[in-house]
């Protein structure tokens, strides 16, 4: 009867294994699939928050801030961006994945450091007003100050004038 | 010895140039001064960093280099993208007259961020493989731009003239317009004329 059963079922058993490593394969390739979906949307989050970055970078230079490193930053941020971009190309999902993850975090710190550089710009930043009463201030003050020293110079000058002897041809 | 008038204008003269001048910063505030011609430059040099020995004939799983280069001169800081194409020659060029980039697709990306005058400058490194030529007509498979490898679906015909399988590879810039919040073809390009030579 032991002898029997192996040939009896054995296609029963090699129908089984079949279907046992179709259903590996196929979840192989949902797996595959979902790395693939999982690195795509993430470099298109990246992408996102770096032209975000880009934004409150623009915002702060146009506050006055001194924004040369972030620049630095964002150059760097585009070139995780690149890369991750490569990656995806060459189906290495993990690098893209995690390169594109290293983008999205610096364009975020980006953004907060432009932020934070944009307050200070403007808090520090003399106002219109401002500006212009010192100015006016400052034309006054200069302005009386030139009047008085031209005053001064001209009591010497008639004074150093009537002081002099005539000179005998 | 200056005379009493003489003295009185020099006066008037330091008087009037430094009111002038403390008058300025106020008077910005509301005047704006004409800006400079706002552009940018794109350039592309051969591996000796200099416009000379760009490759010309190559051939298959051989990798060539040529460094590109973006400056801003738009007065802001400006992000940038560089598209790298390829093309064969019965192919549109970007028509910078009508602001048309080429419809190839981009086969490798640079993301630049560039502050007012600074220059960026990268290097491009591609290479061909899966090449073939049959009769008149050569074709490529894959190409790979700075690591990445992309599958193509290129041929070119057998340039008489040229004595060549000619395909031209070339950079578009391309400018992130804050209004539109996109991209935009910025009218610059540069290329590279490539003869493909006999595969390996």
């Amino acid at each position: 009867m032991g002898e029997s059963w192996l040939p009896r079922h054995l296609k029963d058993l090699s129908m089984i294994l079949i279907l046992a490593l179709g259903l590996f394969i196929a979840s192989f390739q949902v797996v595959s699939c979902t790395d693939r979906d999982d690195a795509a949307a993430r470099i298109n989050a990246a992408d996102a928050a770096l032209k975000l970055a880009y934004h409150a970078v623009g915002d702060a230079e146009v506050s006055g801030a001194n924004i040369t490193e972030l620049v630095v930053w964002l150059n760097d941020a585009g070139g995780a961006l690149s890369g991750a971009r490569t990656a995806m190309t060459l189906g290495n999902y993990s690098e893209a994945l995690a390169k594109a993850a290293a983008c999205e975090t610096g364009a975020n710190e980006i953004a907060a450091a432009a932020g934070e550089l944009e307050t200070f710009a403007v808090e520090g930043k003399p106002s219109g007003w401002m500006t212009a009463s010192l100015s006016v201030l400052g034309s006054a003050v200069f302005t009386i100050a030139m009047f008085g020293v031209w005053r001064l110079f001209k009591r010497q000058y008639s004074k150093r004038l009537l002081e002099s002897k005539p000179e005998v041809a | 010895m200056w005379s009493l008038d003489d003295c009185r204008h020099a006066f008037v003269a330091v008087w009037l140039v430094g009111t002038v001048a403390l008058c300025v910063p106020s008077v910005l505030l509301y005047v704006r001064l004409p800006a400079g011609e706002r552009f940018s430059e794109l350039y592309i040099l051969g591996p000796t960093h200099m416009a000379e020995n760009y490759p010309f004939n190559v051939a298959a799983d051989t990798s060539y280099m040529v460094y590109l280069g973006v400056t801003n001169h738009l007065g802001n800081t400006s992000y940038y993208e560089v598209q790298v194409k390829l093309r064969n020659p019965t192919e549109p060029l970007p028509n910078v007259t009508v602001h048309d980039p080429s419809s190839q697709p981009a086969l490798y990306t640079y993301e630049v961020s560039l502050g007012d005058g600074q220059t960026w400058e990268d290097t491009l490194n591609f290479s061909f493989s899966q090449m073939s030529f049959e009769s008149n007509d050569s074709s490529v498979g894959k190409i790979q731009v700075n690591g990445a490898m992309v599958s193509l679906n290129e041929s070119s015909t057998w340039d008489g003239t040229n004595n060549g399988y000619y395909y031209q590879v070339f950079a578009e810039l391309w400018v992130y317009n804050n209004a539109d919040n996109s991209f935009m073809f910025h009218d610059r390009f540069v290329s590279l004329w490539l003869n493909m030579t006999s595969p390996v």
